[in-house]
């Protein structure tokens, strides 16, 4: 079999699960038939496995890493191994940078020949820069320690900040099934959701309820204030059986202002939810329903279910 | 909790259909050995690849059923027994993706942004408890006396140093081998496949005794 050559990047997009369907399978029947490339495919994953124990993927690359790659205990034990490798060879260096220090080069001294000294003043010239060159590596490896640390506390913002969210959605979910349970049991009362919205940010959050569970006429009204500017709406799934998502909003008229492709569903303490944010001004005073599919592995979308709301501007 | 969201694997390959599979890969009996493990590997990154946690059992159920099929008398010319294995792969993984429990899964076979109350750099961070580490290392020079004597040296040096040092290093020992980099980084690569395998069975045999240690 003649081999292809792929370049090492596609390469580092299929370990990092940054492929489509179709390319992951093309990358597939590839490598299956290639024994070239798969092992151009094994060593760009060992590189990928050393950059990540180093700490030289970018941020992104890192959290694919680590939600992608990282999904069998097999890949863990490899992981381990690069960890061991690299302390291995941090330390030979260690010792080889200790022995140069301890042995720096003299020259032999005579001062009938000028050009002895000249050899003596080379070597004391040397032997300060190797100092420095020591102290400037010892500044710049504590500098590192710093950015990591911040780094570090970052990502600790970062992760209570995702918490506070959940933690608001959840409330907010709460706060739909307290209204829904309200709205049920009166005759008059009209179903609506005011959401919740966070005035700092402009965003209102809704959880939309299937247009069957509620009921086939009634539809959800989502009350939005003049300053809002992003609609967050979430949909709890009864099963997640798709990889990806789609969903459509339409119009009465049967005109569709938004569509969400790719759309990934998510664990919330609620259950699996898929969630999605569009332009608040896309949406007017008026009915619409939100087609929810589910994207299959051939790549066409079957309809898992639909949600009627209506759009009221306060 | 385990055999719950396994594919029917049928754990019966006999060795009459193991015979039967290895020889559609090679008349040569140890040519026959190597493309087997070939195939086993590729199959473990396709599955890998795709996410599954499962991946060695998902292989192995795939290896079974391509076997069963070779013994009850199907015919795939040896050209096509590496698509064949493909889509057979591609079949068991559809079906993987069906299964109702596979969500749930133990917390030791779950991916790192599963467990409840650990993160990945967490889990790496614990290498540098220093007994432990010591014990790998030693897992680790054990392995590499188990290498060709020119290959040992060649994988200290290649892991030495940081970056620029890194690659001046490489450079170096490629042409005191008398190859390209390119080459040397193919040679090191397989020499590290071989390696990973030894330095995992070893730690593996480690946590054993600490089992049994603490029971």
């Amino acid at each position: 079999m003649e081999h292809q050559s792929i370049e090492e990047g596609v390469l580092l997009r299929y370990l990092l699960g940054e492929m489509g369907e179709d390319e992951q399978e093309q990358i597939e029947r590839s490598y299956f038939t290639d024994a070239a490339l798969f092992e151009e495919l094994r060593m760009v994953e060992h590189d990928l496995i050393d950059n990540y124990v180093r700490n030289g993927l970018s941020a992104l690359q890192r959290e694919q890493f680590e939600r992608h790659f990282l999904c069998s205990p097999e890949r863990y034990k490899r992981v381990e191994v690069a960890e061991i490798l690299f302390e291995f060879g941090t330390r030979n260096s260690a010792k080889k940078g200790l022995s140069l220090v301890k042995e720096p080069v003299v020259q032999p001294t005579s001062p009938r020949f000028p050009s002895a000294w000249l050899a003596i003043a080379a070597s004391f010239l040397m032997l300060i820069g190797s100092a420095w060159l020591l102290i400037d590596r010892a500044r710049l490896k504590s500098e590192i320690t710093n950015l990591t640390l911040q780094r570090d506390e970052m990502e600790r913002s970062q992760t209570d900040l995702q918490h506070q969210l959940a933690e608001r959605d959840r409330v907010n979910q709460q706060l739909a099934r307290d209204l829904d349970k309200a709205a049920d049991t009166t005759a008059n009362e009209k179903n609506d959701q005011r959401g919740t919205t966070d005035l700092s940010t402009r965003v209102a959050a809704f959880v939309l309820m299937s247009g069957f569970s509620r009921g086939e006429a009634q539809s959800q009204k989502l009350h939005i204030a003049p300053s809002v500017e992003v609609l967050r709406l979430r949909i709890l799934l009864v099963k997640d059986d798709h990889k990806k998502y789609t969903a459509v909003i339409n119009d009465v008229d049967g005109q569709s202002p938004w569509r969400g492709a790719g759309l990934i569903a998510a664990s919330s303490r609620s259950g699996r939810t898929v969630e999605f944010k569009l332009p608040a001004s896309l949406l007017h005073d008026r009915d619409y329903v939100l087609t929810l599919k589910g994207v299959t592995a051939t790549g066409s979308e079957d309809t898992i279910d639909e949600y009627p709301f209506s759009i009221l501007r306060r | 909790m385990r055999n719950s969201h396994r594919v029917k694997m049928e754990r019966e390959l006999t060795q009459e259909a193991f015979g039967a599979l290895l020889m559609h890969f090679d008349p040569s009996p140890q040519r026959a050995v190597e493309k087997f493990e070939q195939m086993r590997s590729q199959l473990v990154t396709f599955f890998e690849c795709r996410g599954c946690p499962l991946a060695s059992d998902l292989t192995d159920a795939t290896i079974d059923r391509v076997a069963r099929r070779i013994l009850e008398g199907e015919n795939i010319p040896s050209a096509a027994l590496a698509p064949y294995f493909y889509g057979v792969a591609r079949n068991v993984f559809r079906e993987y993706l069906r299964l109702p429990d596979r969500k749930h899964i133990s917390i030791d076979e779950a991916r790192f942004t599963e467990h409840p109350s650990e993160q990945p750099r967490e889990a790496l961070r614990r290498l540098h408890d220093k007994v432990a580490l010591e014990l790998k290392l030693e897992c680790l020079e054990d392995c590499l006396k188990v290498l060709p004597i020119d290959m040992q040296g060649a994988m200290i040096s290649y892991y030495e140093g940081e970056q620029s040092i890194k690659i001046n290093n490489r450079q170096r020992l490629a042409s005191s081998m008398g190859i390209s980099v390119g080459n040397l980084r193919i040679r090191v690569h397989r020499a590290r496949e071989a390696l990973e395998k030894c330095v995992i069975v070893c730690l593996e045999g480690q946590q054993t005794n600490e089992t049994e240690l603490l029971q």
